[in-house]
């Protein structure tokens, strides 16, 4: 099932009993249930990934029937699928309990999910407090049984957990350390079937199409410089790509301006060279979820490898749920525990 | 090890928290997860579909008959 999902690049991350039992539980399960990013485009994958188990719906004990097509359009219909795979049990959860009222989905779960590996596959799995909630709050003779288990394996993991985990260092003396060799992230590479995008680096005529996107990005984050401050700003990277940064500009199939990226240069100490700052990612609404935001990332990451920088590095809204799992899709860890601070000058 | 000793290592359902941690601290993940497919039980009533709107109440079998006839039209009618 997991060679599968990998195979259709479904985007999902493992949940139940799998997830319990990666966090080392040993409990009985034959069924693999999922969690997978709700759009379409994914659901269509995970679809046709069904359709290769040769899926049936289990819509009682012990019965199964066939779907004539399982598409994207009939998953997302379910707020969970029970199937009977060739390979197994396979439930699709479009999300699980985290209130009474609500479910944490794949966004949440993959901002907090960890990474582990089987068959040679790197798999993405729920924290195991997002397990045990989950569960706690089913309250299916099932979860009650698991629940003792899972609660001595949090306490273990508490127990285990490193004490200068709970009194870190300060920010300050963190900042921009490297990834160790063994979490290097891999290479982002594009899915299959999504487009790719033609990237081109920000001269002075690309300004007039640049400014619109601009303004709409302040717009999106509360402020409201003028258009000359904006173009000073632009003509300042123009003028020094080498030690001030570049901007790169992405289009739609149609040509069109959609979203725009701003890398700018540093050092750090921690890093022992430069590092390339992630100041701008911008993509407007109608081409969201396209793949522009990955481009425009991998364009700025290959740009920090070509000009010697170290790493590529950023801040966002914790609540910006939709960012964060575009984050860690290109493969970036984010650092939970420190806090961004401004000062004027 | 071969697959017969693996096997004789194996934990009963049945051992002790402990008894099962000092086994699962021995193995992959991915022998955990043959020991657990191995020992699984059969689906219950509460582990079947819920569909979009019906308030997390589990669809009945019938309920789920007419779903995949509803969607069988759709395909008809060209997705």
């Amino acid at each position: 099932m997991i060679d599968a999902l990998a195979r259709h690049e479904v985007q999902y991350v493992i949940v139940g009993g799998w997830a319990a039992i990666q966090h080392g539980a040993v409990r009985r399960t034959d069924d693999l249930d999922i969690c997978p990013e709700w759009s379409r485009a994914n659901l269509d994958r995970l679809g046709a990934a069904l359709r290769e188990l040769d899926a049936e719906l289990a819509i009682s004990p012990g019965k199964t029937v066939p779907v004539p097509v399982i598409d994207g359009v009939l998953l997302s219909r379910m707020q969970i699928g029970t199937w009977q795979t060739r390979a197994g049990g396979f439930d699709i959860l479009r999300g699980i309990p985290k209130t009474a009222t609500s479910e944490a989905r794949f966004e949440e779960l993959s901002a907090r999910a960890t990474t582990a590996e089987i068959s040679g596959r790197k798999i993405r799995v729920a924290d195991l407090e997002d397990v045990v909630r989950s569960k706690r709050i089913a309250d299916r003779p099932k979860d009650h049984e698991a629940l003792p288990e899972l609660d001595k394996l949090r306490e273990a993991a508490a127990a285990a957990r490193p004490r200068d985990a709970a009194f870190p260092s300060p920010p300050s003396q963190q900042l921009h350390q490297p990834p160790s060799p063994s979490t290097q992230p891999q290479p982002y590479r594009p899915r299959k079937g999504q487009q790719t995008h033609p990237l081109e680096r920000v001269e002075e005529r690309s300004l007039p199409e640049l400014l619109p996107l601009a303004r709409d990005y302040c717009e999106f984050n509360g402020v409201d410089p003028s258009d000359n401050e904006l173009l000073a700003l632009f003509r300042a990277l123009i003028a020094d790509p080498t030690h001030g940064g570049v901007q790169f500009l992405a289009r739609d199939g149609d040509g069109r301006p959609v979203g725009f990226a701003s890398l700018f240069w540093t050092w750090s100490t921690w890093a022992t060279g430069r590092i390339g700052i992630l100041g701008d990612l911008y993509v407007a609404p109608q081409a969201r979820g396209t793949g522009i935001g990955e481009a425009l990332i991998e364009a700025c990451r290959t740009e920090c490898r070509a000009h010697g920088a170290r790493g590529l590095t950023w801040s966002t809204a914790k609540g910006n749920v939709r960012a964060r799992a575009l984050y860690e899709r290109v493969g970036a860890r984010s650092r939970v525990d420190w806090i961004d601070y401004w000062l004027d000058t | 090890m071969d697959r017969e000793s693996a096997y004789a290592a194996w934990p009963s359902p049945d051992a002790s928290f402990d008894e099962r941690q000092a086994w699962a601290a021995t193995v992959s993940f991915e022998e955990r997860l043959k020991w657990a497919a191995k020992h699984a039980l059969p689906r219950t009533d509460d582990d079947t579909p819920i569909l979009v709107g019906s308030g997390g109440r589990r669809a009945t079998p019938e309920e789920l008959l007419e779903f995949i006839a509803r969607e069988q039209e759709r395909i008809a009618r060209g997705g």
